[in-house]
């Protein structure tokens, strides 16, 4: 009978990556149209190291905002409080059950995303190093999956090497040559990460407070904060561009940033087709007689009533929720890196070791 | 080694994946995640004595005495062994480890050359990846069938004959991938030939 060379290990086909185990050496096989090949002998492996990523977290928290915001924006076009104009009554009705099919919808696909994410478990990079080389291994890019495979491999290294015992670390990296080892101080997070993260905090709240208080000078001061705040995560992404200690700032700036163009474009957009509609205007007339953007444009929007039209509901509960969630998760994290950092330079590091 | 905050070290340490802190011992252990006292990251290390390993580069200084043979790339050398390929004796720098066996560089440029070895094979073609390409993109374009099957079928079917008993691949299973380009490719000749009868009947 014939027997298999290489035993497949467990782990994801990223980037068409896969990871086997030989009879002497671990294989990692990247698969196209030329098939290549990179090989880890058991006998050189110096050590193997899993490191969580936020990747995960920012995809959950994205998904997690919009599933909320679908579900809320449900909620409130079907209580009474957006049924109240009596004009148009069949058209309403029927913009507003397919309202609530589209955002149904909406919810149940994110609710999927959000619960495969969480099934699949966190991010991570995981690395083997020998004398010559630090590889990442692509596959192995959730940690649940890396702990599984790890479990597999590092069994036949250890066979292959000998176990070491604590004792046996201890006295190995008590040597000198170990002690002496420079490592980096983490990089401090600026303060334009706290200032992007507060405005777009403010963006949210003024968002929903703009839900309630219609008034031309709050429109138009949020259309203004959300450039201002869009500004600020290019420069605080840009000033800490070359800082990989971080990752979780920038990715949640990108998040962030990604929130403003789309609640500024589309939410301007169907902001003025609605309420132009409402008014009973056409476009092109209140387009010819102002500006597009002027503050005759943000008085007109002004006069429209909270809830008077279920895309606007669903608008603003979409700006508010995902605003206030980013800004709030974005402060946290900025507090905890700068809290890690701090510590580390007064010289608390190692105290939980 | 360059970590990845661009730290240069000339040797493996065990230390945070991230900033490089050093580690204690109770913080490396493949099987729980712990937070790095120094940069917060979550990670699991596992070491293995090959880290602390010294090893020493091979050296052909020893000089040759009258009563020895020496390495026939260095004849000043004494030699250490005989290339398991050749036969010639090598001295303790010529002496390549290929998968098990002692050989000289000439006969290792060989056998890489020739991938006689599998261990020492670094990439492969997959000709049943290209001929399933071939045998699949035109059914995408439906138009193409018309045009590109006498060229993309015949090739298709060329390469799964002439590749059908060779191992394009090291760890995956090749031959049913080969059958159904193949039968694919078929397929495409036949739907040709009847559009063929249907235009020019």
């Amino acid at each position: 009978m014939k027997t298999k060379t290489y035993q497949k290990l467990p782990g994801t086909r990223k980037k068409r990556y896969t990871l086997w185990a030989g009879d002497d050496h671990l294989l990692l096989v990247r698969t196209r149209t030329m098939e290549t090949y990179r090989r880890f002998y058991y006998n050189d492996i110096c050590q193997v190291t899993l490191q969580t990523t936020p990747y995960g977290m920012i995809e959950s928290l994205t998904y997690g905002l919009i599933f909320l915001s679908s579900i809320v924006s449900v909620i409130i076009i079907s209580l009474p409080l957006v049924k109240d104009v009596p004009s148009q009554r069949i058209l309403r009705v029927l913009l507003e059950e397919n309202l609530v099919i589209i955002f149904g919808i909406n919810a149940i696909v994110m609710g999927a995303a959000l619960l495969l994410i969480c099934i699949r478990g966190t991010t991570c990079v995981s690395r083997i190093q020998t004398r010559v080389q630090n590889t990442e291994i692509p596959c192995l890019n959730r940690k649940k999956t890396a702990l599984r495979c790890f479990g597999k491999f590092i069994p036949i290294i250890e066979s292959t090497q000998g176990k070491f015992s604590k004792e046996d670390i201890q006295r190995e990296i008590a040597k000198p040559v170990f002690q002496q080892r420079a490592y980096t101080l983490p990089n401090l997070p600026g303060i334009s990460h706290a200032i992007s993260f507060a405005l777009i905090l403010l963006c949210g709240i003024l968002d929903a407070l703009d839900y309630f208080i219609r008034a031309g000078a709050l429109t138009s001061f949020l259309n203004n904060l959300f450039f201002i705040s869009f500004v600020a995560i290019l420069v605080s992404i840009f000033r800490h561009r070359g800082k990989r200690n971080i990752p979780v700032l920038r990715e949640l700036g990108l998040a962030g940033a990604g929130y403003i163009l789309i609640a500024s474009v589309f939410g301007y957009l169907f902001f003025l087709s609605v309420s132009l509609s409402l008014k009973g205007k056409g476009f092109y007339s209140v387009w010819n007689s102002h500006s597009f953007y002027s503050i005759e444009v943000l008085r007109f929007f002004s006069t429209i009533k909270a809830g008077e039209h279920p895309v606007l509901t669903a608008y603003y509960v979409f700006a508010a929720i995902i605003g206030t969630g980013i800004g709030i998760t974005g402060l946290y994290q900025y507090g905890r890196c700068r809290f890690l950092a701090l510590g580390a330079a007064k010289g608390t590091k190692g105290e939980n070791r | 080694m360059q970590t990845r905050n661009g730290r240069i070290h000339s040797i493996p340490y065990p230390g945070c994946p991230n900033c490089g802190i050093p580690l204690g011992p109770r913080e490396i252990s493949p099987d729980n995640t712990r937070e790095c006292s120094n940069c917060g990251t979550q990670r699991a290390v596992c070491v293995f004595p090959a880290l602390f390993r010294e090893k020493k580069a091979p050296s052909a200084s020893h000089k040759i005495d009258e009563e020895q043979a020496g390495c026939f790339y260095h004849p000043g050398k004494q030699a250490e062994t005989a290339c398991e390929a050749c036969g010639r004796f090598i001295c303790s720098l010529c002496d390549l480890d290929a998968d098990g066996r002692h050989l000289c560089p000439g006969c290792l440029d060989k056998e890489v050359v020739e991938k006689q070895s599998e261990k020492l094979v670094n990439a492969k073609v997959r000709y049943d990846h290209i001929a399933m390409y071939l045998a699949v993109i035109p059914y995408i374009f439906t138009f193409m069938i018309m045009v590109v099957a006498p060229f993309t079928a015949t090739s298709a079917m060329y390469i799964c004959i002439r590749n059908f008993r060779k191992k394009t691949s090291l760890v995956f299973r090749t031959k049913p991938v080969y059958a159904t380009a193949f039968a694919l490719a078929l397929v495409q000749l036949v739907i040709w030939g009847f559009m063929m009868i249907a235009v020019f009947a």
